[in-house]
């Protein structure tokens, strides 16, 4: 089975075990977990609003897109919504959605009170309740085929990296000479913000869906003891939040989810002490103590950590 | 509000921030509003100058900054983000896509919104499903905060256009750089390398989309299929290498200070263009002339459209319009990259008869030309309104390979 159909299939037990009859996604993350599709890259979030439903009962997706190019066979064409500028066209679409006038738990990715309207309106009988948590849920855990792909996105930030530590000049020019590496190496767009501060650098993008991405500083220690290594160290199936809290270097801190972009577990100083590690999940591990900074990122397995970007540079 | 000039537009900060933050305060006055709280990242960078990261979605979210403007107060609320420099009143970050941060973001809100928490009027763009769960203003009378937006974002101050304007001409000059890059043999993945270093050689951090070299088919039924039986564009195209006589659709678009770019060309690689092709960009300017004549205060978007729709009128014996069908012949342009006004779009005639230019006003025009079977062209254009007429923005960028008629 292609890896959007395996996708989907954990968002749909998950949805299904919540009580949901049809999902209102407008986050891209979950829209791309969803259908695979590959749609414009824009950077920063996007104000809510429906660009696929998925009813979770029959599997009937419908997306918006005015063409089929770069959309998985499984949506046809009839199942495609054109891009439109008309509130009253969006309010057609969702009406005629099959389902929806019957549903009675209608689950969205984000809230507003315009959107919560329409969908009270074309869902009357239907409760209206947040399901990110959900979905990220059935995200939180990578299948093998994820885990290659973020290897794959870690390769190409490490490429920026490395052009960026590499570089004479002004940070300015440093990161000019990143991102066109970076953009030679497989990706145009940056997951996070990238950074070229003196020695410390950190780099992330998105590469097929998926994220990878690292931070280094220059001269700093070798890998087996750089700020953030008791912190990977401690990243084991059972773990809590507790624990890696014990782990962490003074200073600065951050262990998130890793995958179609930021996600939780988000364990740092503040957030996250009842949080869980569990084999298969994917984490961005980063920590600062003084001058130095380092982040990686890391597959939990049965045993030791498998670390995804690469050790140099 | 100063007026939108006709010599060179400088950005004044402290005027752009003093100008937008008096607007949003009136327009929450004319909308009955107790206070807005915005979590969209251009919504906060318009309320407190906070400007958005160039970042994918999920991590411009996950501790994004939050805006909070109240009625009676001379600054805004800045909750997390950075306030360096900023006149704002600062508060600490939340990350309202977490349910111990809304939570706590929660805590903020009702501390800075004190007795308005509790049944005031609250204007809200957005609420993560965090703040769902964990009951974020539960007890305000919530209502969106969209209209209020729409309405301060309509018509730009003039460091609104000087903002435009330098991310236009930061842009166009990207552009020119990448279209020297363009040779046969050369790869998409290569031309947005060269765009993004330039970019940030321009002062440019923000690239704001996934920068669009698509070859386009000579025939429609060629290309991906469509919802609207016309073209695809701006379609996902993986990596292509780019042959000789390559039709490339050209769309980009970068950030100043919160401002959005828009350039579009039509490129061909390695040749100069066919009889054909020229004619198409004959047609697209003669489009864009009558768009020019019909663009004053007070003209209706119909009227614009209907002057733009006439210059071709002789090449569409089916009456069609020369625009793609799934956008329109402009949109605005601002703190987002397609904004009111809209002109031409599926909301149909009735809205472009109701509707009038303004001055203050930002255009992009964006009619395309396509002739099945020799290819189209496109470009696109950014004018402001003004109280006579309009004025350019960006200082122009070369149509080549394309030859301007004498």
């Amino acid at each position: 089975m292609s890896l959007h159909l395996q996708r989907r299939t954990r968002a749909v037990d998950a949805l299904a075990a919540a009580g949901i009859d049809i999902l209102v996604a407008g986050r891209q993350d979950h829209i791309n977990y969803i259908t695979g599709a590959h749609q414009l890259w824009t950077a920063g979030a996007r104000p809510f609003g429906p660009v696929c439903t998925l009813n979770v009962a029959t599997g009937e997706i419908f997306l918006l897109s005015t063409w089929d190019e770069g959309v998985p066979d499984d949506i046809d064409l009839d199942h495609l919504h054109g891009i439109t500028w008309n509130g009253a066209i969006i309010y057609q679409r969702l009406a005629a959605n099959p389902g929806m006038a019957n549903a009675t738990t209608v689950g969205v990715d984000a809230w507003s009170p315009g959107m919560a309207g329409l969908l009270s309106a074309v869902a009357p009988n239907a409760e209206i309740v947040p399901v990110d948590d959900v979905l990220l849920r059935a995200r939180r855990t990578k299948l093998p085929s994820e885990v290659d792909a973020i290897r794959a996105a870690c390769a190409v930030a490490a490429e920026a990296a490395e052009a960026a530590l590499a570089h004479p000049g002004t940070d300015a020019k440093r990161l000019a000479a990143a991102v066109e590496a970076m953009a030679l190496a497989g990706s145009s767009t940056p997951a996070a913000e990238p950074r070229v501060h003196g020695p410390v650098v950190d780099f992330s993008c998105i590469r097929s869906h998926y994220e990878g991405g690292l931070g280094r500083t220059a001269g700093g220690a070798p890998p087996e003891v750089r700020p953030h290594a008791a912190l990977i160290a401690a990243c084991v199936p059972g773990a809590t939040g507790q624990d890696l809290r014990q782990a962490a270097p003074e200073g600065d801190w951050l262990i998130r989810g890793n995958g179609m972009g930021f996600e939780p577990p988000v364990i740092n100083p503040h957030y996250g002490k009842s949080e869980v590690l569990e084999e298969h999940m994917v984490l961005s591990v980063s920590a600062s103590t003084g001058e130095e900074y380092a982040r990686d990122t890391v597959l939990v397995t049965e045993s030791t950590p498998e670390i995804l970007s690469s050790e140099e540079p | 509000m100063s007026k939108p000039p006709t010599g060179t537009l400088e950005l004044d900060v402290g005027r752009l921030r003093r100008e937008r933050y008096a607007k949003l305060q009136a327009q929450m006055g004319a909308d009955g509003l107790d206070a807005l709280v915005l979590l969209h990242g251009p919504h906060v960078a318009y309320a407190t100058d906070c400007l958005p990261i160039a970042a994918d979605a999920t991590h411009v979210s996950a501790n994004r900054p939050v805006a909070v403007v109240l009625a009676d107060q001379s600054q805004p609320c800045l909750l997390g983000g950075d306030p360096d420099g900023l006149d704002v009143d600062p508060h600490p970050t939340a990350w309202p896509d977490i349910d111990e941060g809304a939570a706590d973001l929660g805590a903020q809100l009702d501390a800075i919104l004190g007795r308005i928490a509790h049944g005031g009027r609250v204007g809200i763009d957005l609420m993560t499903g965090a703040m769902r769960r964990t009951g974020v203003l539960s007890a305000a009378h919530i209502t969106d905060a969209a209209n209020t937006m729409g309405a301060v974002k309509l018509h730009k101050t003039v460091d609104e256009l000087a903002c435009i304007h330098q991310a236009q001409a930061r842009t166009n000059r990207a552009m020119a750089t990448v279209q020297e890059a363009l040779v046969p043999g050369v790869r998409r993945s290569e031309l947005a390398a060269v765009f993004l270093r330039r970019l940030r050689e321009e002062g440019i951090d923000a690239n704001m989309i996934d920068v669009i070299f698509q070859p386009m088919a000579r025939r429609m039924a060629d290309g991906p299929r469509t919802t609207t039986g016309h073209l695809a564009f701006p379609a996902w195209s993986g990596d292509p290498v780019y042959a000789e006589g390559d039709l490339i659709w050209v769309d980009a678009g970068s950030d100043y200070h919160g401002y959005a770019s828009d350039f579009g060309r039509t490129w061909v690689a390695g040749r100069p263009p066919t009889s054909g092709e020229q004619r198409c960009f004959e047609r697209w300017l003669a489009v864009m002339d009558a768009s020019y004549e019909a663009i004053v205060p007070g003209a209706t978007f119909a009227e614009v459209c209907a002057a733009a729709t006439a210059a071709d009128a002789a090449h569409q014996p089916d009456g069609e319009r020369p625009w793609m069908p799934h956008f329109y012949l402009v949109h605005g342009v601002g703190i987002e990259s397609a904004e009111m006004p809209f002109l031409g779009t599926d909301n149909g005639p009735d809205f472009d008869a109701a509707h009038t230019l303004e001055p203050g006003m930002v255009l992009v025009l964006e009619p395309a030309i396509w002739d099945d079977g020799t290819g189209g062209y496109r470009a696109e254009e950014i004018v402001a309104v003004t109280e006579d007429g309009w004025i350019p923005l960006g200082g122009g960028h070369p149509y080549d390979p394309f030859e301007v008629p004498t």
